[in-house]
């Protein structure tokens, strides 16, 4: 083996090594701050952390929508309006991100967590 | 022989990377309706086996108290009593035994929680299109057709009677706390041992956490937007309903007014509060509580909670002074610091 190789490997290694320190921590301590808002006809219905880690039905006014829901993000695996736009938009990862379905008026938007230390379970208004 | 060894090393690095995610744990089954009281009721069943079937049932509940309560569908049962004063109107059991309750509840705050408030709320149409500050001589004789006495209850012909001239009825204030008792009596006879019944944020924790821990309620930040809680209390079997300023308001010549009537003043509520919470094992005495407290002020409304056995209360002043009742002393804990306790 030439010292070269040595070096790559050694390269390779550490990038491997930083990839698995991002996601086994960098990565879940973002997600943890996430958290997917779901609107309907543009009033705000629920708001999910992505922590939960499950997937949800939801049954809106005029349809019926399923979301999954991921630590890294969320999609709609089921639709039931005609173009199922929402459905093809896949995962969204990133705060900021959207998912648009104009048949049923629903739009799930992900936010960066911006509520205080501890977590609830549900809110009273 | 190189690029092997490369793609090699690649492949297990992605897969160390891969094994840091985390497996799923136990089943959580959410649902939302968007329509019945005018709200968007939430049920979630927490390490539930079972079917779907609580929720639908709840969701039928929803629909039949919507369609008997409404003040706004003309078919109701509400509207039928509201359009015939004088005249006796038959209506269902669930609707003459709240209309009961209701009135019970009126006359132990001495009217501070009121059902016929509808035509001063009708005048100031804060939360429509029609909003504006009446004048003196539209309120009193608004407040002409106002106040509880004159509900006529039968019965045994199970039957209401309004007896004021433009008496109106308006369940928007105790019916979301009725249908959410409802959908308890739901889950206790389907064996539900842990869920969250949200009804347009009148909550209801169900049983203790899958964990056996209490669930953590937020109570909402007057001073934030719709997912901001200031405080966040500990609890189960129990429900927890707010009322505050920041629901339905407007401002006028630089004066703020909100939604929420005093029936004696024909006026909002200007007392200093800007946020009531009651918690209550009933639903449907916490809504109405929660209206009566703000209403009653600070001090009457804590001395009212404090005659009522497993009610609770939580009071914000608009100089963000905190106040609660003594049983939630070791479950309630504020959040944002900006709120501070006031005794």
């Amino acid at each position: 083996m030439k010292k070269a190789d040595g070096i790559i490997i050694a390269v390779v290694l550490t990038v491997c090594a930083a990839l698995f320190l991002f996601f086994r921590y960098g990565e879940q301590k973002h997600t943890n701050q996430m958290k997917a808002e779901i609107y309907a006809s543009g009033r705000l219905l629920q708001t999910v952390s992505l922590t939960d880690e499950r997937t949800r039905e939801f049954v809106i006014e005029n349809g019926k929508m399923i979301l999954s829901i991921e630590q890294d993000g969320v999609a709609v695996s089921y639709a039931d309006c005609p173009s199922r736009v929402c459905v093809r938009t896949g995962k969204i990862t990133l705060p900021g991100q959207m998912i648009t379905c104009l048949p049923n008026r629903v739009i799930v938007k992900l936010i960066g967590y911006s509520g205080f230390d501890q977590e609830v379970d549900v809110i009273a208004r | 022989m190189r690029r092997l060894l490369y793609a090699s090393l690649l492949i297990m690095g992605f897969a160390l990377a891969g094994c840091a995610a985390r497996p799923a744990d136990e089943r959580v089954i959410s649902k939302m309706l968007d329509g019945p009281l005018d709200t968007v009721s939430t049920i979630t069943l927490y390490g539930w086996s079972g079917d779907e079937k609580p929720i639908e049932d709840i969701f039928t509940m929803l629909y039949g108290i919507d369609a008997r309560m409404s003040a706004i569908s003309e078919e109701s049962e509400i509207s039928a009593i509201s359009g015939r004063t004088g005249t006796p109107a038959k209506v269902s059991k669930d609707t003459f035994e709240l209309i009961e309750y209701a009135k019970k509840i009126s006359a132990e705050t001495e009217g501070a929680f009121d059902i016929t408030i509808r035509p001063v709320v009708s005048l100031w149409g804060i939360g429509t299109e029609n909003t504006r500050v009446p004048g003196s001589e539209e309120i009193d004789a608004a407040l002409l057709s106002v106040g509880y006495e004159g509900i006529i209850l039968d019965k045994a012909m199970s039957a209401v009677t309004l007896s004021k001239k433009g008496m109106r009825l308006d369940l928007g204030g105790i019916a979301k706390g009725f249908a959410c008792d409802k959908a308890v009596e739901i889950f206790k006879n389907a064996d539900v041992r842990h869920g969250v019944i949200d009804m347009g944020g009148n909550v209801y924790v169900y049983g203790l956490k899958p964990d056996g821990s209490l669930w953590k309620v937020g109570v909402k930040n007057p001073l934030a937007g719709e997912n901001g809680y200031f405080c966040v209390v500990e609890a189960a079997d129990r429900a927890i309903v707010t009322s505050g300023v920041y629901e339905r308001f407007f401002e006028s010549d630089g004066k703020f007014y909100h939604h929420i009537m005093n029936p004696r003043t024909g006026r909002p509520v200007d007392n200093g509060l800007i946020s009531v919470t009651v918690i209550s094992e009933s639903s449907t005495q916490a809504d109405a509580l929660s209206t009566a407290c703000f209403v009653l002020g600070a001090e009457r409304g804590r001395r009212h909670l404090a005659m009522l056995p497993n009610v609770e209360g939580i009071f914000v002043a608009d100089d963000l002074s905190v106040r609660i009742t003594p049983g939630l002393r070791d479950v309630f804990n504020i959040v944002d610091e900006r709120f501070k306790m006031a005794d």
